[in-house]
Order: C-alpha cells, then structure tokens, then sequence
C-alpha cells in the first residue's frame, strides 16, 4: 500500500513553482493539516532538546510531505515561504475568532490542533498586522513575505535570504522599513 | 504610494537610518528637496522605527507557549466545565489555577485545580500524575482537604478537592507569632495530619503557611497534599516546552525556598524528613512571627537556609514551654539524618504539651471509664448510662417533638455553643457568675485533670494535675467563683472525699472524708450539701471553710439512692432526686424536704426516667433537671416548676447532655454535651480486617442500608438535623437525598431497590415516609393516627413493619409498600425483634425485670408462645444470619469488648462465635449486601465536650 499524499504534495509543489496559482490552493489545506498534527507530536514529545519552533515544525512537514528526490532546495524555500503564509492564516484565524478577547485580554488562546492549545503573548493585534501586511504587499511583496518569514514562520535572516534569493542586507533592511512601517500603521489603528 | 515611491522611499529609509539627527536633516534636505510627501514619510517612518521597540521582533511561533495560567482566571466565572460549574476563581498554586466551582452532579462545592494540557499529552506522566494524586486522594483526615476526584475535562486534566472557607495560616499569625494554646490546638493537629500521610507514603513536598487553611470553625487543614511533585513537573514540562529559554534557569527553584527543606533547595532526593523540616519552619515562623531563613532574593534565602542557624525560638519567645522550642530546633536540623525522624514524634510532642500546658488530649477513652465517674455508687448504673448513650444511635425514635406548654421560666431561642473540641470532658460546670466554667478531662492513661477558664478565652488554668483518680458528682462552684469543690475517689473506692481548691490554683483544701455525692453550696456559701452512703443513705450539709458543723438533712433506708441535693434559691427547702424500686424496677421522683426538718415532697412523682443532675434558679425560679428523654432515651433538659411539677422541655434535640449548671442569672446553661461520631465501614461479612471506612465525616447517625446495586443509602446527622445520602462505597462519594428542608432518618432500601423507607417529622409529628432511591417522590406512607416509626422492610419485600404508637397504646403496624391501610398486631417484645428472611419466625427480646438481663425469645410466627428461650441480652444489632440458623447481635454488657464485638449464635446448638470485630470503634448498626458478602457497618465513638447553652438577645 502506497502512501498517497506523498506523491500529491510533492506533485502540487512542483506545479505551484512551476506557475500553477490552482495548485497552491490545493496544497493549503494538505500542508495546513500537516502542521498542525505535527505541531502536536511536537507537544507530545516534551523531550528538552525539542523546542515547538515553526522552523522545525515547517522542516518536519517538509520532510513528511515532499519527496525529496524529486525537488530541490528551492522547492524546500518555497514550502517555506508557503507555510510561512499558512501559519500567518492559522495564527490571523484564531485570533479573528477571539476577537472578543483580543483588546482587552493580554493573551489569545489559539488551538493549532484540538489537543493541543497554544497561547500566544498578544503584544500584537494580529488581525490588524494582517490587515496591514495585506497593504504592504500592495507597495512591497518582499517586504510582506520577509515579514511573514520571520514574524510567522520564525525564519532567521539567512534563512529568509536563502529562501527568497535575495542578500541578507536587503532582508535586514526591507525588515526594519517594514517594520517601522507597520508599527506606524497599528498604532494608528489603535487610536 | 505606488511601489516606485515606495522603493524610494525604502532606500533612503535605509540610508538615513544610519545617520545621527543632524545629519540625517542635511540629508533629506538634500535628497527629497522636490518630494515633501516622501520627506514626511521617511521622517514618520524613523519616529516609527525608533518608537517601535521589540514590536514584532521576537516571532510569534517561538513566543508560543502552553497555557500555564489561563489568560483571565475571572472570565471562567460561571463558566460550565465538565459537570462543574466555575464560580470564582480562589488562586493559583503552582501550575495550575485554583477555582471554586460547584459539582453539580453530587450538588456539593469543590476547589477545582486546573493543570496545563501537557499532562494530558504524556501517557507515562498521565499515569504517574494519576498514582500521585490517587495516595493523596487515599488520606482521610481531619486535618487534611480531601482529594476527591482526578479526571479530565476537556482534555485538561483536573484535581478536585474539599473545598475549605477560611485564610490560610500566614494571615491567621499575628506579627509576634500565635498564642500557645491556638500553636498546640492547631500543630497537633497538623502534626497528626502529616504523620497520618507518612505513614500512607504520601510525602508533602510543599509544607508553607500558604498550604494550611484554618477553616472557620478553627480546623486547621493542610491542601495540596502530594500535589507538589505534580507541581514541579509541570513547571518543568511547561518551560521545557518553551522556546524561550531565558524564563528557565537551570535548577531554578520553584516558588519560595523560606520554607524548604536544605535538601529540596539542593535539588537532592527527599523523603518524609524534607516535610519535618518544612514543618519546623512552618512552625518557627507561627510562634515567633519571623522566618527561620530569610534575604533579598531566593539565592540569599537558600544562602541562609544552608548555612546559618536560626536565633533560638527560646530567644524570641522566653514563655514558649522549652519542649516546644526544642522541638522546633530539632526539626530544623540540616542533616536529614540529625533531625527528629517521624512526624509522630513530633505529633507525640506537641500533643503531650498540649496536655501538660492547656488542655488533655486523650480521644480514645472507653466508655466504662467515662461512666465509672458518672455514677459512681452502683454498678448497674454504669451499664445503665452506657447504653443510653449506645442507644444513641439506635432510638433514633425521636427528633425535635413540637414544644409544648410555654414554661413559667422562658428558654426559648437557646443558643448552642460548643466550648471545647477535645472530646475529652467529663464534667462541665459555669461559674455562678457566667464568666468562666471549670471542667475535668480524662487525660492520657486514664488519668482526670480540673480546669478553668474563661468562656471567652480558650487559654485554660489547670487547677488540679492529672491524677489517678475519679470525679464523683459533678462540681460545686462558690458564688464569687472564688472556690471550686469536687470530690475524688478511687478507682475502686466505696466513698470519696470532698475538696475544694482556689480557681486561681494552689493546694486543694481537704475538707471531708467519706462522701458518694456532691450537691450545691448554700445561697450564702457557708455551707455544702453531700450524699453518704452508709448504714443509712443520708444528705448532709457542712461549713465550706473547713468541712466542720456536719449536720444531717434527710436520711433513707440503705438501698434508697439520693442524687445530686440542692439548696432551694431562699435556703430553706433541699431538692434531690430519688430512686426507689418497685419490685426490680427503678423509679425516680423530684423530692422537696424542709432544711430543717419535715415531710417530704414530691415534686416530679415516679417515672421510669432517670433524673440525673439538677441546678436550682434563683428568685425561686424553679429547677432545671437534666433528666432521660422518655422517647430518645437521650439525656435532655428540663426546666420544674418547684411548686406546681410542670416539666417543660429545654432541650429538644438528639444530644446528650451529661450534668447541668447554670449562672445565677439564669441565662447561660453549661453541660458536657456527647455525641457519637460515627462512620459507615465496608468489608467482606466475616473478614474483619477487610473493612475500610467509606465515609468522609463521621456523622453517620445509625442506619446504613445497601440498595441492590451496591450503593448505600444512609442517615446523617447534620446540626443535629438528620438527613438520608445516598453513598458509593467504591469511591466514597455521597450525596444528600433528602431536601434540606425535609429531614428524615432511620432508611431502609426495598429489596427490589424502588424504595427507601425512612421515618421523618416533617408534618410535625414521627411518620413513615418513602422515596425513590433518588430522592425523587417523596411519599407519606403511613396516613396513620399517632406516631409511625422505626420502619422494617418485611423479607418478602411487600410490607413495612413500624412501631405504632397512639396515646392509649403502642402496637406493631403492617402496612404495604405501595401504600394502603395498616394493620395493627401485638409488638414483639419491648425493644429489638428480627425476622427471618423466610418470614417464619420471629426472635424478639424480653426484658428482664430489675437487674434481670433481658432474654431472647424465639416464636414461630404463627404460634403464640415461643419454642426457645436465649440468654442473650442484645443490643443495637440484632438480626437473623443469613440462611435463618444463626442470630447475629451485640451484647450490652459483659464478655469480651461488649462494644466493638459481634457475635454469631446458631439456634439450634447455642454454639456462639465471634462475628465481626469494630475495635476500637464502637458498633452501632449493620447490614449486609443482598448477596451476604459484604457487610455496611456503622461504627464510631463517642466524645464528651463542654457546651453552652445561653439566651440570645431577647427576641420579644
């Protein structure tokens, strides 16, 4: 018996780099639910050398979901980049469903899984750095993705230059205009 | 702004960054000189970047964390969370989050402790989190909150515990420490309470102020037993789990150390001595009012607690008993090794302080020994007054009659306040005056000690070390409450001698020689009334100063019993009580006699009731006698109008009262006041030490009766309120099935499990009722003139048997389960009758006339005279064995352990073995499962504390 999702994921991810936008909509929900069980074998583990990073847990998915005969380390950035925005739609959705909470409490409770509950220090709003991720990647795709890679994906800025083929410099940089930028922005939401 | 500007933008962002403020001026001067739009950018964008903080720095991912506190504890308040409902949330220990949330599936209030969702996660830290708790769920003790359940909701796993309204001990010590008396009450208990769980193997781990509540009542009680290692474990699950390492510091100590053991601190292994350091800071800390170890930071305070010597408790606290401070001292001892090796010792010294400095500690005293003072003169008295008090349990007959007529002398809204908790006291007597009462205690090695102290003050005056003697006839306090006379006998004395001693202490004074009861002391004091017993039986008085001037009052013909004489409020007339035998039966009257000479009166005429203790009121007042409740057997009390022998009730409860005083006002009445205490035992029939006692408190009133299933429906005294439950004896857990509202007692469970039947007054007078095994439909079942109870189920399962009592007569009453008219037959017998389960025949008790032991009779149903006749004199348990060959029963006297035995009879041969043994409790009731393999028993003791009986404001 063959394991299929396999096959398929890696399938989708070489379409999607291949230019197929139908592709990525299908690998979504697969790599999502990858994470989140592996989130979860994370949790169980509990060994002290194993720490719940997205990094790992991205790599993990990565190394479940693909075949890595067929792809490349490209392929691998890509699927990081992807998760990166699949774990910025997780995080963003929990905390959209706990908005009651979000002003006033000091946490946000997010279930990555149905066993296993994670809370997130919310000194963000999440909804509105979405939000405004959103509008400056009308201005500046790579600057949303660097955002993305960091914030949500927990990518060093190696990781994130290797990932998007661009110098370490330009990460620093887009990061810190980025960042000024959307602080500026939440603020002003804020008030 | 497009990209193009934003790109723009960016670069000199980038570029401008690096400059210092007057640069960077210079330099957007230059560059966006034709662009004020990007220069405000740029220029937003830099106060942005330099008001930005940590924003969004740290990645979200690694900031996750598992949610160790929940994020808003008052957000659950209300909250439904398995079948508990979140009222407040009442703190937070370790990992988890403490709440106060009802059950509602046994309706009662618990302290819900929430763990983080990693436990659920790990199946070997699940197994061994659940071992932990279940040893701690296994303590049963007082002074322990008790674990009830460990499960998991929602997937969080949750431990419940007794919930304890109160403050723990750090807000209950004032800063310069406890007084010594709360110091014993409160560390002898806590000592007992950790011995009890070292011996269990449950080691604390985690003995601080913050882990003992005082209850309300005063119950100091120690939480979170066990719970600490579980505690540590998360913390450390919970931070291993965390990515950022910087909150977990390697060898971090969790919590305070100020209360940890050298080798907690260490991090090394630790055992029950880890505890007994904990305790002797505990301890220090609530005696001095400071801290044995203390600094700036947790690292000076483990400093100190490793290397420095605490100043001695003697030090601080010079009027602390040396056995105390050297206790102390000796816990805290760094070495494991050279410390003191078991909480019972500690227990062992603190209670024996506790004896010597302020009050006895003795709970495990035997009832002969109690009533050999009682009733010192006749030996049949002793038995007499032990099964009136055993009869406790069974009469069970009587709750709350209506009052009646409205007494000359008002002691309506009576308040009820227990003085002491020992258990221990033999007689309570107030000082005429109303502010201080003196009592005896039975002390360690059956020894009887004398105290006073002041109703306000737990702080007791011993006035008499414990001696190896018997107090006979209560106390006789002088009107200024200057001098206390009693008299002390031998254990095996004929007659006593009569003292008094100062109630500021000194040497007792002798004052005369063979006497057998003490009465009152004249309204001027000068003189004292005394029985002797001798040729003739004869109530005397003599001077208080010095016992001289002995003058006879009334003399009777030996064999005549005269109790307890009192001199009338104006001195001229003596009460007492008498007894006189008809022939073998006692009865008593209330008699008057001049002082001076002349026919006697009766007050109260003969009665079967014994008239045990009476005080006179002043202003001619009247009496007030404690006296045998004709229903419940209970000694209870009375008010006597001297001149016309209207007897009204004081008291109208299920309490026995032992003695009576009361202040010159008339306003505070104090008497011993005892109960028993009693739990419900499961074991296998015939395997005595199989039984585990089930039950969480011990006021389990007399009946216990298993349902089909296996459950136990039982009833509770709660207040002196009796109440039906519902019990699971796997798990201990309970439940009341009767409304708060609508008390009931004495259940008996159908066989085929529809019904409980049980006696309540809740339409005012005793009447047979029936319920579902729920609760549910309460129905009246006996719709019969005059009092119905005491229901029996009959073998077939279809009728109930119930006493019948109507004003002309008492009779048996049949009447089916399912409702209908009653029939009426002859009792069986006076007291106990058993039927066999084939319902063929009947045993039933003949009483004895006189001193004549009762006999037991067996009849075949259907015959008027009985085919055998047993010479047993059962009481309390009675029934037929399992098969219809044996009888099972308790003896009322003799043999060996008469209390905590019982005994298997067959029929046929007479051959007699033992059955069951309750040692050292007391055996009130059992019953067996429907399959005779398991037995419910009812057993406990019996404990005897000073009580106060005094008028609220008036309420007219």
């Amino acid at each position: 018996m063959t394991d299929r999702s396999k096959p398929d994921i890696t399938q989708l991810l070489l379409a999607w780099r291949a230019g197929e936008q139908g592709a990525l909509d299908d690998l979504m929900p697969l790599v999502l639910n990858e994470l989140r069980r592996i989130a979860r074998n994370f949790m169980r583990r509990q060994s002290p050398d194993h720490t719940l990073q997205t990094t790992a847990l991205v790599n993990e998915a990565f190394l479940r979901l693909v075949d890595s005969n067929r792809v490349n380390w490209q392929d691998r950035n890509h699927f990081f980049a992807m998760s990166a925005r699949l774990m910025r739609r997780i995080l963003v959705d929990f905390a959209r469903k706990k908005n009651s909470l979000k002003r006033g409490g000091d946490k946000v409770l997010v279930t990555l899984d149905d066993r296993a509950e994670i809370a997130i220090e919310k000194q963000t709003d999440l909804v509105a750095l979405d939000e405004a991720l959103s509008r400056l990647a009308a201005m500046s795709p790579r600057q949303s993705q660097i955002v993305e890679l960091r914030y949500f994906a927990g990518l060093t800025e190696e990781q994130i230059a290797e990932t998007l083929e661009i110098s370490a410099r330009t990460v620093r940089r887009d990061w810190n205009m980025a960042r000024a930028w959307l602080f500026r922005e939440l603020k002003s939401t804020d008030d | 702004m497009s990209p193009q500007d934003w790109e723009k933008v960016s670069e000199l962002f980038e570029a401008v960054e690096g400059l210092g403020p007057p640069e960077r001026a210079a330099f957007l001067d230059r560059e966006c000189g034709d662009s004020p739009e990007i220069r405000r950018e740029i220029e937003s964008l830099l106060a942005a970047h330099s008001d930005a903080g940590d924003f969004i720095n740290v990645p979200i991912v690694p900031d996750l964390q598992f949610p160790a506190r929940e994020n808003n504890a008052n957000s659950l308040a209300g909250a439904r969370f398995g079948h508990y409902v979140i009222e407040r949330s009442i703190g937070s220990g370790g990992m988890g989050d403490v709440y106060l949330a009802l059950d509602t599936r046994l309706n009662r209030r618990v302290a819900l402790k929430t763990l983080p969702g990693v436990f659920a996660r790990d199946p070997s830290f699940a197994k061994r989190f659940r071992n932990e708790a279940k040893a701690a769920a296994g303590l049963n003790h007082p002074n322990v909150a008790t674990v009830y359940s460990v499960e998991k909701i929602n997937n969080r796993p949750v431990i419940t515990m007794e919930y304890v309204e109160g403050s723990t001990l750090d807000h209950e010590t004032p800063d310069q420490g406890l007084d010594i008396v709360t110091f014993l009450d409160w560390f002898t208990c806590l000592s007992d309470a950790l011995a009890h769980a070292h011996e269990r193997g449950v080691v604390h781990r985690d003995v601080k102020p913050g882990n003992i509540m005082i209850a309300k009542d005063g119950t100091p009680k120690i939480l979170d037993f066990g719970l600490a290692r579980i505690d540590v474990r998360a913390v450390q699950a919970v931070r291993q789990s965390a990515v950022d390492q910087s909150i977990t510091q390697p060898g971090q100590v969790i919590g305070t150390p100020a209360y940890m053991s050298p080798e907690q601190a260490e991090g090394k292994d630790i055992d029950i001595r880890s505890d007994i350091f904990s305790f002797g800071v505990v301890m220090y800390e609530a005696i001095t009012g400071v801290r044995p170890f203390s600094g700036d930071s947790h690292a000076e305070v483990v400093s100190n607690l490793l290397r420095t010597d605490p100043p001695l408790v003697s030090k601080l606290r010079p009027e602390i008993p040396a056995s105390i401070a050297r206790l102390i001292s000796r816990c805290l001892v760094k070495s494991p090794r050279g410390r003191i090796q078991s909480m019972d010792e500690v227990n062992s010294i603190l209670s024996e302080v506790w004896t010597t400095f302020s009050r006895g500690s003795s709970r495990n005293h035997s009832l002969r020994r109690l009533y050999r003072e009682f009733h010192p003169t006749s030996p049949k008295w002793i038995v007499a007054t032990a099964l009136l008090v055993i009869v406790a349990a069974v009469g069970a007959n009587y709750y709350f009659n209506s009052t009646r007529a409205t007494p000359a002398v008002s002691f309506a809204d009576l308040t009820f306040r227990r003085l002491s908790q020992a258990g221990d006291v033999v007689y309570a007597h107030i000082t005429p005056d109303g502010r201080s009462i003196v009592f005896n205690t039975i002390e360690p090695d059956e020894k009887r000690a004398m105290w006073i102290r002041r109703v306000e003050d737990k702080n007791a005056l011993q006035l008499l070390p414990p001696q190896q003697v018997a107090f006979w006839g209560g106390l006789a306090i002088s009107a200024d409450g200057s001098d206390v006379f009693y008299i002390t006998a031998d254990w095996s004395a004929r007659h006593g001698t009569l003292y008094k001693v100062s109630s500021l202490g000194g040497a007792p004074r002798r004052l005369v020689d063979t006497v057998n009861d003490l009465g009152s002391l004249s309204p001027d004091g000068e003189r004292m009334l005394y029985v002797r017993y001798g040729p003739q039986v004869q109530i005397l008085s003599a001077k208080t100063s010095d016992g001289s001037d002995e003058t006879v009052h009334y003399s009777a013909a030996a064999g005549t019993i005269v109790r307890d004489p009192h001199y009338s409020s104006d001195g001229r007339q003596i009460y007492f009580s008498k007894v006189e035998n008809v022939g073998r039966i006692e009865y008593w009257s209330l008699i008057e006699v001049p002082l001076t000479g002349g026919s006697e009166r009766t007050i109260l005429p003969q009665r079967r009731e014994r008239i045990n203790e009476l005080a006179v009121l002043t202003g001619g007042r009247g009496i007030v006698v404690n006296q045998e409740d004709p229903n419940s057997r209970f000694n209870q009390l009375y008010h006597v109008d001297t001149a016309t022998g209207t007897e009204t009730r004081v008291t109208n409860d299920l309490n026995s009262y032992f003695g009576v005083s009361i202040s010159s006002q008339g306003d505070q009445i104090v008497t011993a006041h005892r109960q028993s205490l009693n739990d419900i035992w499961v074991g296998e029939t015939g395997n005595h030490a199989s039984f585990r006692k089930v039950t969480r408190e011990p006021n389990v009133f007399e009946i216990a009766s298993w349902t089909p299933d296996g459950r136990i429906i039982y009833d509770v005294l709660d207040n002196n309120v009796p109440h039906i439950w519902m019990l699971e004896p796997e798990s201990g857990v309970s439940r009341q099935l009767t409304p708060s509202d609508s008390p009931g007692f004495g259940p008996r469970v159908t066989p085929d499990g529809r019904y409980t039947i049980f006696t309540s007054e809740r339409t005012g007078e005793r009447k047979l009722w029936r319920m579902n095994l729920d609760g549910s439909e309460p129905v009246l079942l006996t719709n019969v003139e005059g009092e119905a109870f005491s229901g029996r189920i009959a073998p077939d399962g279809r009728n109930v048997y119930f006493r019948w009592r109507r004003a002309d007569r008492e009779s048996l009453g049949v009447i089916p389960v399912d409702g209908g008219d009653a029939t009426e037959l002859p009792l069986f017998g006076e007291t106990y009758w058993a039927l066999s389960s084939d319902g063929s025949q009947v045993a039933y008790v003949i009483r004895g006339t006189g001193n004549e032991p009762a006999k037991v009779a067996l009849r075949r149903i259907n015959e008027a005279e009985p085919y055998r006749i047993l010479d047993i004199d059962p009481i309390h348990v009675f029934r037929w064995a399992p098969g219809d060959k044996a009888l099972i029963y308790r003896l009322r006297e003799g043999g060996v352990d008469p209390f905590t035995t019982l005994w298997i009879q067959d029929t046929e041969s007479d051959e007699v073995k033992m059955f069951h043994s309750s040692k050292p409790n007391n055996i009130f009731n059992i019953d067996l499962s429907a399959d005779g393999k398991r037995m419910a028993a009812v057993q406990g003791k019996i404990v005897t504390d000073a009580v106060m009986l005094s008028k609220v404001a008036n309420s007219k």
